[in-house]
């Protein structure tokens, strides 16, 4: 059974995209952390559906929807992910989850070697992540955010070649909701 | 031992594997989204659970059920406990 569906950013998911998006635990997250009006989000999804190298995901978990997940610089050799839990349930292991499902469809859907992503210094979750998963920062890089604060980014860098050891590994030390989580996902297409 | 203090023992620990720090006391209306476990650390939780009980819950979980409380994470163990 799979479990985990991709569902493109549309008009249709946009209200519940947005409550999240700017939800403080969000932002708060973001690089940029201004709050996103209807219309600014709109003008965002009418850019997204004219470039093939971006794509933001509403993830649903046995169908709700719990999370965002995004990809930019998809047909490059390094793709870019970034993810968000939306709702306030606690729902053990889909943090994990969404990493198993960005570094599959990355490597897998669009044959990239490398899968990046950048977490603000102060979010310990994904760090946390990372260093459970043996993936270390390669490096910080400082940014100014939308409200004018500068903010400190840890950089990660996944390579294509690692991930089924890493992989391997992890699912060796998960429970079985999370082992049939991450078995399998399956990526809607825009008109689903 | 209870479910219940099984689960608080295991709690303290998945807290320390993962360098976690508990926000607040661990009581019954403790808002797990407050409690400095976050995903990966109910992760491991979830998983010593399995290795001390024998049996995930979450296995065929509905979203709607998905815990939010301490007690409700608790109760959720208690329910589907197998007989």
């Amino acid at each position: 059974m799979t479990l985990i569906t991709l569902e493109p950013f549309s008009s249709r998911n946009a209200a519940l995209v947005l409550q999240w998006r700017n939800q403080d635990k969000v932002r708060r997250n973001s690089i940029d952390d201004e709050v996103i009006s209807e219309d600014k989000h709109r003008q965002f999804l009418e850019k997204l559906a004219r470039d093939p190298t971006r794509r933001y995901f509403v993830v649903r978990l046995r169908d709700e929807p719990v999370g965002v997940i995004t990809f930019v610089d998809l047909g490059s050799e390094a793709v870019t992910w970034g993810c968000y839990i939306g709702g306030d349930a606690v729902i053990p292991g889909l943090f994990i989850g969404m990493a198993f499902v960005a570094a599959d469809y990355a490597f897998e859907r669009h044959n990239a070697a490398r899968l990046l992503s950048e977490v603000a210094e102060h979010n310990n979750g994904p760090q946390q992540l990372n260093r459970f998963l043996g993936i270390e920062s390669t490096g910080t890089r400082t940014c100014r955010r939308a409200s004018g604060a500068s903010l400190v980014l840890l950089q990660y860098d996944l390579k294509r070649l690692d991930w089924p050891r890493i992989k391997a590994r992890a699912l060796s030390r998960l429970p079985q909701s999370i082992r049939a989580m991450v078995q399998d996902y399956r990526v809607l297409d825009d008109h689903e | 031992m209870s479910n219940r203090d099984r689960i608080v023992a295991l709690f303290h620990e998945a807290l320390s594997s993962t360098d976690s720090v508990l926000r607040a006391p661990l009581t019954d209306e403790l808002v797990l989204l407050d409690s400095g476990l976050d995903s990966l650390g109910f992760a491991v939780l979830v998983a010593r659970l399995e290795e001390e009980l024998g049996f995930d819950p979450f296995v065929e979980m509905d979203h709607a059920a998905y815990p939010r409380t301490f007690a409700e994470f608790v109760a959720i163990y208690d329910r589907h406990r197998p007989k």
